[in-house]
């Protein structure tokens, strides 16, 4: 049942003319010295992430400048696989044959060793309700590494570890 | 096609924008009379109730004594020449390109208004414009309620 | 940080609010902000210094709009100055036209916001803070389906999304909760002559009936798109006591910006790792409760205004600018805390959930609150009120500012140093 409408007042319609900005006719210029190395990584198997001498704050995938410092991070630190959920959200559709509807998680993934997030997928299907903050995930690798962003093909939810150590402890007491 | 960044030199990457944005802008009352003015083929600019002053292409606004400008007067389709210009430059939503004729372009004040607006000077050569010369407003073939139903202004009395 | 001279609001005037304003253009949208601003205020339009506009022009394609509207905003033969900072252009504005005056440069100042978003679209104005990225990512493997299905999170929605989950988990707030918010908010509008929801029977079941955009936001919380301008006129000191009955003196301003949230330059990770933490606005607060003199936000502010698209941002943003503890803003809703004969109304214009002209809202937010000093506004709270606040947002969630009213001037900036 939609909203109730909201009380609306008619105006006069009036002739419209258009416009256009055509952005192919801009050209967007990139300094790639960061993700040139990131992708080299990738194409290794291997997670890179750039670490600010100044403030020792590590980005994946890197930052071109800190913004603490004003300088421009050249250390890089290999990260594990391993990361968390930082925060997520769901899109959601309809699932064409049950008419259900489904919600598709997304979620920001912080790397683990990094400060920084960024956006990414849990496997197709996975469902958005069994997705908690703070929740571990592993690099899914796709099948051909070309250094390319879509080397990260997902992530893989893991087993929550914390969880279990705990409970074993207080079990053996 | 994704790119390989190990055969590209130095590190600044250049890459074109992929997107088209498309507005549509609503003309606003004054305007759309306007243009009611020239499906009719006359102009219709507006007066400020205060000091008089007529507007072509009209608003309803005076700046000079910031009082509504909005009761609208007929004007007629002679104007004088205010100022003017030559340029082989075309200018469309895309790019600027330079054609293979002048095109005579010129600020006209037409007869009964205060302000003037920039058009096309026709069926004239460069040599027969000066300042102060009297025109008049060719309307273009298939009028639409829109800015280029004004074709341009010629020269009262043949080139 | 030293103001030569007290800056003072004398009025706020606003157009009619509607999602699509056929009838005018933007010049002539202005023109009626700026008219009802200069009617209320009973000056004369040549005495006015200086004119500050701004707007967001990624909204409405038509660059630098500012020169259509010379006559119209009653700048002619004036000093200008253009001031655009995405969502919290507004904000922005207002403080620029609070420098104006206690620079002793001008002694009247308008300020402008406004924007006509029926005129373009406005998944393409958001998604415009991105197009270097969209072009780069796609030959570089992120395909553009991905890019775009991802930062939307499914919908112009985005990066409020993510807060909102960040928030609820931290606050354990439910939907019911934000229900809640969405339903005081469109009641509040019903009653406010220019606001573009009006809704004064919606329940906290016709909001939840719904679709979900993108979890935990449905189609009844979030926020319009509409055609709106909104105009505030700053004094001196002296002379806004000759005026105005009820001067309105601006003791405290901030703003800050912080690291984006979700998505940085050149597709670098995002700073923000929790983006309903929001630092910024907390630093921010700090720096113009300090100006203004005010060390208990929650005791000393009679009345908020502040900057919330959706409903989740409301109880994030009323716990992080100091008027409620953390975590306890959910429970204030629900109690009346916050209701317009409550202890600290909050967002009795109808906020930024009824009304949503993105370079006008953030400076109807200080606008609003000082109507509510004046006694003047839409919907005028039935206590006096000394102190109030209003607070605007923008960017990737990552720019911030704020304004602190009274009715009072600030005695220790008076005179300079």
């Amino acid at each position: 049942m939609p909203l109730p409408d909201y009380e609306k007042k008619q105006y006069k319609v009036t002739r419209t003319m258009p416009g256009a900005w055509y952005l192919s006719n801009y050209k967007y210029k990139f300094n790639l010295s960061r993700m040139r190395i990131m992708l080299r990584g990738f194409k290794e198997g291997k997670i890179l992430g750039v670490k600010c001498r100044g403030c020792n704050h590590v980005s994946f995938p890197p930052k071109l400048i800190c913004g603490r410092c004003l300088v421009m991070p050249d250390q890089w630190v290999t990260l594990p696989d391993t990361g968390s959920v930082a925060t997520g959200s769901g899109s959601p559709r309809t699932d064409q044959e049950t008419g259900e509807i489904v919600i598709d998680p997304v979620i920001l993934v912080r790397q683990d060793g990094a400060d920084t997030v960024w956006i990414h997928n849990l496997p197709e299907n996975y469902s958005f309700h069994d997705v908690y903050i703070g929740m571990p995930i592993k690099v899914h690798w796709a099948e051909e590494l070309k250094g390319l962003w879509s080397d990260i093909e997902y992530y893989d939810p893991i087993e929550d570890m914390g969880d279990k150590i705990n409970k074993e402890e207080l079990a053996k007491k | 096609m994704p790119l390989d960044l190990e055969k590209m030199e130095g590190d600044i990457f250049t890459s074109k924008g992929m997107v088209k944005a498309e507005f549509t802008f609503w003309v606003g009352l004054a305007m759309d009379k306007f243009y009611d003015g020239t499906t009719d083929q006359k102009f219709i600019g507006t007066k400020c109730s205060k000091c008089g002053k007529v507007f072509l292409p009209p608003r309803n606004r005076c700046g000079d004594c910031f009082a509504k400008a909005e009761e609208f007067v007929d004007l007629p389709g002679t104007a004088t020449l205010k100022n003017f210009t030559i340029t082989p430059w075309k200018i469309t939503e895309r790019r600027a390109k330079k054609g293979n004729k002048n095109a005579l372009v010129g600020l006209v004040q037409v007869d009964g208004a205060d302000s003037a607006f920039m058009t096309e000077i026709l069926n004239t050569t460069e040599d027969k414009l000066e300042e102060g010369m009297k025109l008049k407003v060719v309307w273009a073939k298939r009028i639409k309620g829109h800015p280029q139903d004004i074709a341009g202004f010629e020269p009262v009395g043949g080139a | 940080m030293c103001a030569k001279v007290q800056p003072a609001v004398i009025s706020a005037g606003f157009c009619e609010h509607a999602s699509k304003r056929s009838d005018v253009n933007m010049a002539e949208l202005v023109n009626e902000a700026v008219e009802d601003t200069i009617t209320k205020a009973g000056i004369e339009w040549k005495d006015i210094d200086c004119v500050i506009n701004g707007n967001m022009p990624a909204f409405e394609g038509a660059n630098i709009p500012e020169l259509w509207m010379t006559d119209h905003m009653a700048s002619k033969n004036k000093p200008f100055l253009r001031v655009t900072t995405g969502g919290t252009t507004g904000g922005s504005v207002t403080i620029a036209g609070y420098y104006a005056i206690a620079s002793g440069m001008y002694e009247t100042v308008l300020a402008i916001g406004f924007e006509q978003q029926s005129c373009g679209d406005t998944s393409m104005g958001l998604a415009s803070v991105a197009l270097g990225e969209f072009s780069i990512m796609p030959e570089l493997g992120y395909e553009y389906n991905k890019i775009v299905s991802n930062m939307g999170a499914g919908a112009a929605i985005g990066i409020a999304s993510y807060q909102a989950m960040s928030y609820m988990r931290r606050s354990r707030a439910t939907e019911e909760d934000l229900a809640r918010v969405v339903v005081q908010n469109r009641r509040n509008a019903a009653k406010n002559w220019y606001t573009h929801l009006k809704m004064p029977t919606v329940t906290i079941e016709d909001v939840l009936d719904t679709p979900y955009i993108s979890f935990p936001l449905r189609y009844g919380m979030v926020c319009p798109a509409t055609d709106g301008a909104c105009a505030m006129l700053f004094t001196t000191e002296e002379k806004a006591r000759q005026i105005a009955d009820i001067p309105v003196y601006v003791n405290g301003v901030g703003s800050y910006s912080n690291e984006s949230a979700v998505l940085a330059a050149d597709c670098a990770g995002a700073g923000q790792v929790d983006p309903s933490e929001q630092l910024g606005a907390m630093k921010s607060a700090e720096v113009a409760y300090g100006q203004a003199g005010i060390s208990f936000p929650n005791k000393e502010i009679d009345y908020a205004e502040v900057y919330a698209p959706f409903p989740n941002q409301e109880l994030m943003w009323v716990e992080r600018v100091g008027l409620f503890e953390e975590n306890t803003a959910a429970e204030a809703y629900e109690q009346g805390i916050t209701a317009l004969n409550g202890e600290l109304p909050i967002n009795c214009s109808g906020g930024v959930n009824s009304t949503n002209a993105i370079g006008a809202s953030a400076m109807e937010r200080p606008a609003e609150a000082a109507l509510q000093i004046m006694g003047k506004a839409g919907n005028q709270v039935p206590k006096t009120v000394h102190t109030a606040l209003g607070h605007g947002w923008g960017g990737a969630v990552n720019l911030i500012t704020h304004l602190v009213m009274s009715d009072e001037p600030q005695r220790k900036f008076k005179g300079g140093r």
